[in-house]
């Protein structure tokens, strides 16, 4: 998935499950904690849509502030562990 | 088979008539052993314990009672199911108007193939026991209610001496080769032998009762989900809720909570039932639309193990052996499990097929038995210590379907091997690199019950 893609179903799903609906001002650098969209009960329902519709586990210890600063941040993590099982995929 | 050491006496006196001392005396009984069941209560009598797992399954349809649970129409039990308020996952939101919010997570057994069924029943326990104490008796179990144990006596060489005392004063002693202490949560051998060791981690208490008419689909998605067990979440540290589907009309709900939050009430049942649940609005919104039927009732005298659960001339089963935390709802099944093992072990004995003095009971004589209850309890213990810590994140597991299946498997209750489940482990890495991190958004919400270094026994 390019990361556009990866950056706009993100924020559908925060739009749509978290806001619902109201999408005033988000971008993709916005703070999600200290505004607080994202707590710590909407984290789990967010590790299971990623889990689900995009087939990414996150593994315990990386559910940290400084990964899910942001949207963005949020995406680097994907591909960083996206990177990872497809290296481990090709190393089997 | 053989004779006790006096004529009169049985080979087996099984004090208890609950589950455990219930299924014992059937298994006895059915292969010709002369046993006796000395049971301090007259059957039918209230019991806290109202819900099973599917491992019982296999000693209920052995002894040819499911059918009889079948056909009495106790309520089938098909899963489990938790929820929970979002003020609990974000202490500072509590009360917020986010609390509005409840979060359901629920598994049904037939996730993981089990042997025979995928239910269960939920029971009244005054119904449930009576059915195995009568079942004891059709078998041949001598049954003598409203008789109670006054003491116990090992000294006197080979058979152990039982010291009863019937309702209408009569006192008389009984010695047989064997005690199996079902006496529950009265633990007899275990404070007479000095075997009895209060649990350091687990400090519960429970106050319940009966209600009529209670909406069990207020938080239940389904109309199959409403006649599960429900275990509702409180934000009070390691506090809970059952709900227990009994008929059509009654449900029964308890309040597990610390003992040191009684003290707070300053002993008073009815403020710690209701001002727990009033934490939780909706629910307590639910409760007080339900009528009660039965006055309310508190159970201590939780969590403790015993240094031994066999020895020579006695066994301990069920809760008389060991008990956790009524969490899962394995009470019964252990109980009936138990007496299933121990059965296998007695037989053995007295056929002669292990080695050792003809109808002498040692401890060695339960070594299976005794393996098989460690195991048990040790993944129990694990599981229930693990799910308190991760408290409300335990629904993450559940929603997760790498451990779902693992985790339905656990909650089906059978635990008896050596080999711990996989997902313990990664519940206890979770819980690990959430501890280990102040900045893991999840480091807040883990419960506050810890396990830094318990003692074997405990395990």
């Amino acid at each position: 998935m390019k990361r556009a893609e990866l950056l706009t179903r993100l924020k559908d799903y925060i739009v749509t499950e978290v806001l619902e609906g109201r999408a005033e001002g988000l971008e993709t650098t916005s703070p999600l904690l200290e505004w607080g969209v994202l707590n710590s009960f909407h984290v789990v329902r967010m590790l299971r849509f990623l889990r689900e519709d995009l087939q990414i586990h996150i593994p315990p210890d990386r559910i940290t502030a400084a990964s899910l600063k942001n949207l963005e941040c949020i995406a680097d993590l994907i591909e960083e562990l996206g990177a990872t099982d497809a290296a481990a995929e090709n190393g089997k | 088979m053989t004779a006790g050491a006096h004529n009169s006496d049985p080979d087996i006196a099984i004090v208890g008539g609950g589950p455990a001392g219930s299924a014992l005396g059937c298994y006895l009984a059915d292969a010709g052993v002369s046993c006796a069941i000395f049971e301090r209560e007259r059957f039918p009598r209230p019991h806290v314990g109202e819900s099973l797992v599917t491992a019982a399954n296999r000693v209920l349809l052995e002894l040819g009672v499911f059918e009889r649970l079948e056909a009495e129409g106790f309520p089938r039990k098909y899963g489990a199911a938790w929820t929970s308020p979002v003020g609990l996952m974000d202490q500072h939101d509590f009360r917020s108007e986010d609390l509005r919010y409840e979060e359901l997570a629920y598994v049904a057994f037939s996730e993981h193939a089990a042997p025979t069924h995928d239910y269960t029943f939920h029971v009244d326990r005054a119904r449930f026991d009576q059915i195995l104490l009568e079942r004891a008796r059709d078998a041949g179990a001598l049954v003598y209610e409203e008789t109670t144990v006054s003491g116990v006596d090992f000294r006197s060489g080979a058979s152990p001496v039982l010291h009863l005392e019937s309702a209408n004063g009569d006192r008389r002693q009984c010695r047989p080769r064997l005690i199996a202490d079902a006496s529950g949560r009265g633990t007899l051998l275990g404070r007479a032998l000095g075997l009895k060791i209060q649990d350091p981690l687990f400090d519960q208490y429970a106050v319940h009762a009966w209600f009529e008419d209670l909406d069990r689909f207020a938080f239940a998605q389904s109309a199959e989900v409403g006649e599960y067990i429900f275990i509702h979440f409180l934000p009070l540290p390691g506090c809970w809720v059952w709900q227990i589907p009994i008929d059509d009309r009654t449900t029964s709900v308890g309040v597990v909570g610390q003992k040191s939050m009684l003290r707070q009430y300053q002993g008073d049942i009815e403020a710690f039932f209701y001002e727990s649940i009033a934490s939780r609005p909706a629910l307590a919104d639910v409760l007080h639309s339900a009528r009660r039927i039965r006055p309310l009732k508190a159970e201590g005298e939780y969590s403790y193990a015993m240094k031994e659960i066999c020895g020579d001339g006695f066994v301990l089963l069920g809760d008389a052996a060991r008990f956790v935390d009524p969490i899962f709802s394995s009470g019964v099944s252990i109980a009936l499990n138990g007496a299933r093992f121990a059965a296998e072990d007695i037989l053995r004995r007295l056929r002669n097929e292990a080695p050792g003095e003809r109808g002498v009971f040692r401890k060695s004589d339960f070594a299976s038995y005794e393996q098989r209850i460690r195991n048990g309890t040790r993944n129990w213990y694990e599981f229930i210590t693990l799910y308190y810590r991760l408290n409300v994140l335990f629904t993450q597991f559940v929603g997760d379907p790498r451990y779902r299946a693992q985790i339905v498997r656990l909650l089906q209750g059978d635990v008896y091997e050596a080999e711990e489940p996989a997902v313990l482990g990664e519940m206890r890495r979770t819980i690990e690199a959430v501890e280990s991190d102040p900045a893991h958004l999840w480091h807040a919400v883990l419960g506050e019950l810890r396990s830094p270094a318990l003692q074997a026994a405990f395990r």
